[in-house]
């Protein structure tokens, strides 16, 4: 342990010294983000704009609420050398994702500004940011200037475009949310499938064979919630040619187009995967109960998040360590979609210490934080920027199999705008401000179908009449 | 000169000792039931301070929506499920432990352990005992050939949410209908007995009559607390399969966190006080009827 504190403390600070920082370009689709005009000199170390702002902010301490996830503890585990340079301690809170939206809510909604730094997801943002619940980022950025080599533009178009409502950014990306297929290579050896599926039939194919034989083959999120069944099955009813919405032009939503083939086909198969190939009971199943039948071996295959990768990997926790594989998302008839978010850190509108808690949103989203936190215990394996993968601290730790090329290729394909069939939406689920209440309402009718209370048919019928159809 | 304290309006000095308890009591009850009220008379969404009413839409909108209603038929199922079984199971133990074990004080202490046990913690273990094929229920029973979904189905996932209810609460209805017991004398039932009533004719004819405003009381106690399952349905169920176990209550914290919806959330936690209140004064009714006959 102290080994390993003291390479990560040498590594943070020999790059942070190393000055200027300059940035890599960031994910396929980054761009813009120019530097602002207040930056700092180039002989300006991020070392030393940390320690000097720190000191003239003179704040002791700011307040942060985080979910209790690998993306926030591993940054969380650095926070002292953040504590270290600007002598702000971080009063970190984590709890749950529910738990903590809720609290969000509660101190965001009332201003009490119980929290500086919010940790949020995408699909809340849109409706924090309406109801005035954030910092305007670009003008805390124009007011107080910017850590040497810290810039949107590592980030990537996608992942800050999501953390913005009408062009203003209200929160920096910390861990992007896509998924990819984790399987079990031995069970796949032992029934002679030589290749992943590449097609959502072959899927259904592979299913079939696996199945049934000491180990069920599939199992998926189908929990009715935007963040589980929806979340998990948005990139099927796309990948079919279906869609939530017919159009979208700055930032609205028009015609509801859910009651479509394409939607009822993809429920159809995703209810039908579930009731024969997955274990029994799993039709309402969150993200947990996924995960923990893929590590206790009873499940061949699963579609979780790409941050999952070094649990499943992990001979402590995992049984199907050592035998992980991973594949892209299957193609439908209408191509191939991923699903996407991130999460980011937000600022209270209300907050007192806004400018320190400026500076510590971007300590901790520089690239050299996140290649530590990536890199560390925690197993936290989808930072917000493209060159974190392709650094070796990475690569040594979550090279196993195709893991690596899975994450970035799926990382390329949101970027080319795999994520949503509607042009110019960032969004891979609607991203308005009501969806938070919409969301939740079709997730349940959707739902209906998993648990066999209704057919895709009827299910997918009252999920548009719950959107206003 | 009697040594006890005199009925009437408090002198100065009591109402100085009395005034913390009020100002509690106003702070915890009465401000944040009109802080409530306030917020279901503004936004539908919104913030959760007090800003521009909307009068009486959200009222409007959750009469009018049968998500509300669905919700409220599931809250009445589950207190209908659970109250009748755990006052019939409760009642009859009771009377047959205060014929076979009278005042036995351990008796008396195990059962009142379920109750004591923080429902969170109770739901979890019972979340592992029957989850998919992993809970060690679940598992046991597929090892003889039965697959059970007992959480994934919808009238299953609600029979056991209505099962851990009775589980956990029988135990205290039979030590409460037991505390009733103690209150019937011997001479009565050995008059019954006299009169060649048999056991079951004195207890339906004579002890059930006699201890009917008390069961009652046991019933509205239970009914105040059913009403308020939540831990459980968190726990196990999120509200699903689909929104098969979404109780009203549970329907509320969706509609205030899930949703956003402060204004609206409110006017259902209104709602439910008032549904409360509701069967609470019919209760009371129906106890003060059994008490004058």
């Amino acid at each position: 342990m102290s080994d390993f504190q003291l390479t990560r403390r040498d590594a943070i600070r020999g790059a942070l010294a190393a000055g200027g920082l300059l940035m890599l370009p960031g994910c396929a689709a980054g761009g813009g983000g120019a530097k602002p005009s207040n930056a700092p000199s180039i002989g300006t170390s991020a070392e030393d704009y940390l320690r000097q702002t720190g000191k003239k902010l003179d704040v002791h301490s700011i307040s942060l609420l985080a979910y209790s996830a690998p993306q926030a503890e591993a940054i969380h585990q650095l926070t002292k050398e953040f504590t270290d340079l600007t002598g702000i301690d971080v009063q970190w809170t984590a709890l749950d994702e529910q738990s903590a939206a809720n609290k969000a809510a509660v101190s965001l909604g009332s201003g009490s500004a119980s929290y500086d730094v919010v940790h949020l997801t995408s699909a809340l943002l849109p409706t924090y940011a309406t109801r005035g619940w954030l910092a305007d980022l670009d003008q805390l950025r124009q007011s107080n200037g910017t850590v040497p080599g810290w810039d949107t533009a590592a980030y990537g178009q996608g992942a800050t475009d999501l953390l913005r409502s009408k062009n203003t950014l209200y929160a920096v990306p910390m861990f992007l949310g896509t998924q990819i297929f984790f399987y079990r290579t031995d069970v796949f050896e032992k029934n002679g499938i030589t290749k992943p599926p590449s097609t959502f039939a072959e899927l259904q194919d592979v299913c079939a064979k696996v199945h049934g034989k000491g180990i069920s083959a599939i199992a998926l999120r189908s929990a009715p919630s935007p963040s589980q069944l929806m979340f998990v099955w948005s990139a099927w009813l796309y990948a079919y040619g279906g869609s939530y919405y017919n159009g979208y032009q700055n930032g609205a939503y028009s015609g509801v187009a859910l009651n479509s083939p394409a939607a009822v086909q993809s429920l159809d198969l995703y209810s039908t995967l579930l009731h024969k190939y997955a274990p029994t009971g799993a039709t309402n199943w969150s993200v947990e109960d996924v995960t923990r039948a893929f590590t206790t071996g009873q499940v061949a295959m699963v579609q979780e998040g790409a941050v999952f990768g070094g649990t499943f990997n992990d001979p402590k926790g995992s049984q199907a360590a050592g035998k992980v594989g991973t594949f892209m998302l299957p193609s439908g008839p209408a191509g191939q979609f991923v699903p996407y978010n991130d999460h980011g850190w937000g600022i209270a509108k209300t907050s007192k210490q806004a400018a320190a808690a400026w500076l510590f949103v971007q300590w901790a989203t520089l690239k050299v934080t996140l290649t530590a936190a990536a890199a560390g215990p925690v197993g936290f394996s989808t930072p917000p920027i493209a060159d974190v993968y392709t650094s070796e601290a990475y690569k040594k730790k979550y090279g196993f199999d195709d893991f690596v090329p899975s994450v970035t290729k799926t990382i390329a394909l949101a970027n080319r705008g795999g994520i949503t069939p509607l042009k110019g939406d960032p969004n891979y689920l609607p991203g308005s401000a009501d969806w938070t209440r919409i969301g939740q309402s079709v997730s349940e009718q959707l739902g209906r179908a998993v648990t066999g209370q209704a057919s895709a048919a009827d299910a997918v019928k009252a999920a548009a009449a719950a959107m206003g159809a | 000169m009697s040594v006890l304290p005199q009925r009437g309006a408090p002198r100065s000095w009591q109402r100085v000792f009395l005034a913390p308890l009020f100002v509690v009591l106003i702070a915890t009850t009465v401000v944040p039931v009109l802080y409530m009220l306030a917020l279901s008379f503004g936004p539908r969404e919104g913030q959760l301070s007090i800003g521009k009413l909307r009068g009486l839409q959200n009222y409007h909108d959750m009469l009018t929506s049968s998500a509300v209603w669905h919700a409220l038929g599931l809250a009445a199922v589950f207190l209908v499920g659970a109250l009748v079984v755990e006052v019939v199971l409760g009642v009859g133990t009771a009377l047959l432990l205060d014929r076979l074990l009278p005042g036995n004080r351990v008796v008396r202490m195990l059962l009142l352990w379920p109750a004591v046990l923080p429902p969170i913690a109770v739901a979890l273990v019972f979340k592992y005992l029957l989850q998919g094929d992993i809970g060690l229920v679940s598992y046991y029973m597929a090892k003889v050939g039965i697959h059970q979904a007992w959480l994934t189905e919808p009238v299953s996932a609600m029979a056991v949410i209505i099962a851990i209810d009775i589980w956990q609460y029988t135990p205290f209805v039979i030590l409460l209908a037991l505390a009733a017991l103690t209150g019937i004398s011997d001479d009565v039932r050995e008059a019954a007995a006299l009169d060649g009533a048999g056991q079951l004719a004195i207890a339906r004819h004579v002890v059930l009559p006699m201890i009917k405003p008390a069961l009652i009381a046991i019933t509205m106690l239970r009914f105040i607390d059913a009403i308020q399952v939540f831990p459980t349905i968190y726990a196990l169920t999120r509200g699903g399969p689909g929104n098969s176990t979404q109780l009203l209550t549970f329907f509320n914290y969706q509609t205030f966190f899930g949703q956003l919806e402060f204004g609206y959330g409110a006017a259902i936690a209104v709602l439910v006080v008032v549904f409360t209140i509701a069967c609470v004064t019919l209760l009371l009714a129906w106890q003060r009827r059994a008490e004058a006959s």
